[in-house]
C-alpha cells in the first residue's frame, strides 16, 4: 500500500499532550502512565528499584476516571492533555 | 452498667445544661446558689430550692406536686421589701432529712410540664427581684459538672451529649483500648481528639522528648517553662490530657521487635510514626495479632509554594494485602534532596489526623461509611480526597 502524505492540516492537528507532574509540564507520548512512567516524569533523578514508595494523586483526567490514586503493580492511568500530578512519599507524622 | 438519674431525665440535662447547680439528695431535686433578697433590702446568693422527685422506671415523670421548699435564712422578698407572697404558704419548717431544712414552703400551683419547667418557675420569681437590685446575679452558675458515674473515663462530663443525643453512638466506643505509636505532630492530634471519646484506654508509645519545634505542630500552647523540664513526649501528653480524662497510659519507649507484646491488650492501633524499617515488624505483628489499623502520612513538599497530600491508609482482616501497596515502609534514597517531605505544618497534622479520627470512628459504626473506603488522601492544591479500595463491611470489631 502506497503511504499517503499527510497536509499541513492534519500535521497541525496532533497535539503535544502536555501533563503537568508536581508542578512542572512535561511532554508526554505515551497513551497510558504506569506508576513507575509518572515517577519518571515527576523527577529529574527518579529513583529506581522495587520499592518505590511514592503517593500519587491526579485529577483532572479522562472521564471515566478523572481522579484518583496511582499504584504499582502495571496499573495503568489514560493519558489526557493537561491532567496533574502530583508525586511524594507520604511517610511524616 | 446504669447510667446516673440524670442522664436518664431530659428535664434534669436541661437544668443542668442551662447552668443550675443541681443536685440529687435522697428523692429531692436540689438548685443551689440561687440569688434572693433577704429581708434587708440585701441580695443573697445562697438560697437552695428544693423538690420532691417523682420518677417512673428510674427517670423523672411529670410534677404532679407543684411545691418546692426553700433553705435559706430568709423567705424571698421582693426588691421593695415585701414579702413575695404570689408564692408564700404557711408552712411550718420541715426537717426533710439528709441535711436538708424546709426553712419554708411554696406555693405556685400551675400545670408544670416537667422538672425544668417548674424549677425555673419559681427560680425565675424569686431571682428577677434580686436582679433589679444587682443585674448580675443568676442561678446559672454554671459549675464544673463532676463525674457522678465512677465507671466514667472523664474527670467531668460532657454536657453536651445528652442534649445532642449522640450519647449512644459515643457508647460504641466505650470499651475499646487504643493505641497511638508516634505522638509526634500528628499523633499528638489523634490524642487530642481520641481523648473526648469514651474509650476505656489510650496507650501512647514513642521514646522521644518534647523538644521546642514540637510545639509549633501540636495541639495547645505549650509554655516555656514546659518546654524546660525536657519531658518525654509521652510524659508531657499524658500529664496534659490527664486533667481530663483517665486511663492514658504512657510507654516511654520506640516499637520494635523486642516489645511488641505491649500490643497485645489492644483493640485498634493509630500508627503515626516517621517511616522506619521498625514499622515494618509492628505491621507484621498487628497482622498476626488480627488487629485493625490506620497509618497516616504526610508528604510535603515546597517550590514557590506548599503542596503535596495527606494519607489516610486503613488495614483491616479484609484488605492487608492492599493496604500494603499503600504504606510506605522505606525511606527513598534521596541525595539530591528531591524528594524531601521535611514539612510538617499543625493544620496538616490536624488534618491528617482528623481523617484518621474520622475513618476510624467509621470502622466502629459511629459515623455512616458509603465508601468503606481503605486509602484516601487529599490533596491540598486540588483540594481534593480521592476514595479507593472500597467495600467490605465496616464493622470490624469481631476480629
Amino acid at each position: 500500500m502506497k503511504g499517503i502524505a499527510m497536509t499541513q492540516n492534519q500535521i497541525d492537528k496532533i497535539e503535544e499532550i502536555i501533563i503537568i507532574f508536581n508542578g512542572r509540564e512535561k511532554v508526554v507520548i505515551e497513551e497510558f502512565l504506569t506508576f513507575e512512567d509518572v515517577v519518571r516524569y515527576s523527577f529529574d533523578n527518579p529513583p529506581t528499584g522495587e520499592t518505590v514508595d511514592f503517593s500519587i494523586q491526579f485529577t483532572n483526567g479522562h472521564p471515566e476516571n478523572p481522579s484518583g490514586s496511582h499504584r504499582r503493580g502495571g496499573h495503568k492511568v489514560k493519558v489526557k492533555h493537561r491532567m496533574e500530578f502530583v508525586v511524594t512519599p507520604t511517610n511524616r507524622s | 452498667m446504669s447510667l446516673p438519674l440524670i442522664d436518664r431525665s431530659l428535664d434534669l440535662q436541661n437544668l443542668r445544661f442551662n447552668g443550675y447547680h443541681i443536685e440529687l439528695r435522697a428523692g429531692y431535686l436540689l438548685i443551689k446558689d440561687v440569688p434572693y433578697v433577704n429581708a434587708s433590702r440585701e441580695v443573697k446568693k445562697d438560697g437552695v430550692l428544693i423538690s420532691k422527685l417523682e420518677l417512673a422506671a428510674d427517670k423523672t415523670c411529670k410534677p404532679t406536686d407543684h411545691v418546692t421548699y426553700w433553705m435559706a435564712e430568709s423567705h424571698p422578698h421582693k426588691h421593695t421589701g415585701e414579702k413575695i407572697t404570689s408564692i408564700e404558704n404557711p408552712s411550718q419548717s420541715m426537717d426533710l432529712g439528709n441535711n436538708l431544712i424546709a426553712n419554708f414552703t411554696f406555693s405556685a400551683k400551675a400545670d408544670y410540664s416537667d422538672y425544668f419547667h417548674k424549677m425555673e418557675t419559681y427560680v425565675n420569681l424569686i431571682t428577677s427581684e434580686a436582679q433589679i437590685i444587682s443585674p448580675d446575679a443568676t442561678a446559672k452558675t454554671f459549675p464544673v459538672a463532676v463525674s457522678e458515674n465512677q465507671d466514667s473515663v472523664f474527670e467531668y462530663e460532657n454536657t453536651a451529649i445528652s442534649r445532642d443525643h449522640t450519647g449512644e453512638f459515643n457508647n460504641r466506643l466505650a470499651k475499646l483500648k487504643v493505641g497511638i505509636v508516634g505522638i509526634g505532630g500528628t499523633g499528638s492530634y489523634i490524642l487530642d481528639m481520641v481523648s473526648k471519646t469514651q474509650v476505656q484506654e489510650i496507650h501512647l508509645f514513642d521514646g522521644d522528648s518534647y523538644l521546642q519545634h514540637n510545639a509549633f505542630r501540636s495541639p495547645g500552647a505549650t509554655s516555656i517553662n514546659e518546654l524546660e523540664r525536657r519531658l518525654k513526649k509521652v510524659t508531657y501528653w499524658y500529664e496534659k490530657y490527664s486533667a481530663m480524662r483517665k486511663n492514658i497510659i504512657p510507654h516511654t519507649v520506640f516499637l520494635e521487635k523486642s516489645n511488641l507484646a505491649l500490643l497485645n491488650a489492644l483493640d485498634f492501633v493509630f500508627l503515626c510514626l516517621d517511616t522506619c524499617t521498625e514499622k515494618t515488624d509492628i505491621i507484621q505483628e498487628l497482622e498476626n495479632q488480627n488487629k485493625p489499623f490506620i497509618d497516616v502520612g504526610l508528604g510535603i513538599h515546597a517550590k514557590e509554594k506548599l503542596d503535596g497530600l495527606i494519607r489516610v491508609s486503613t488495614s483491616t482482616s479484609q484488605n492487608r494485602e492492599s493496604a500494603h501497596q499503600t504504606i510506605p515502609l522505606n525511606n527513598i534514597n534521596d541525595n539530591n534532596n528531591d524528594y524531601s517531605t521535611n514539612i510538617q505544618v499543625a493544620e496538616l497534622n490536624a488534618l491528617n489526623a482528623a481523617f484518621a479520627v474520622i475513618r476510624w470512628k467509621k470502622l466502629f459504626n459511629f459515623y455512616q461509611d458509603k465508601n468503606v473506603e481503605h486509602y484516601s488522601s487529599y490533596w491540598i492544591s486540588a483540594n481534593e480526597i480521592i476514595n479507593e479500595d472500597k467495600g467490605g463491611t465496616s464493622k470490624n470489631t469481631d476480629q
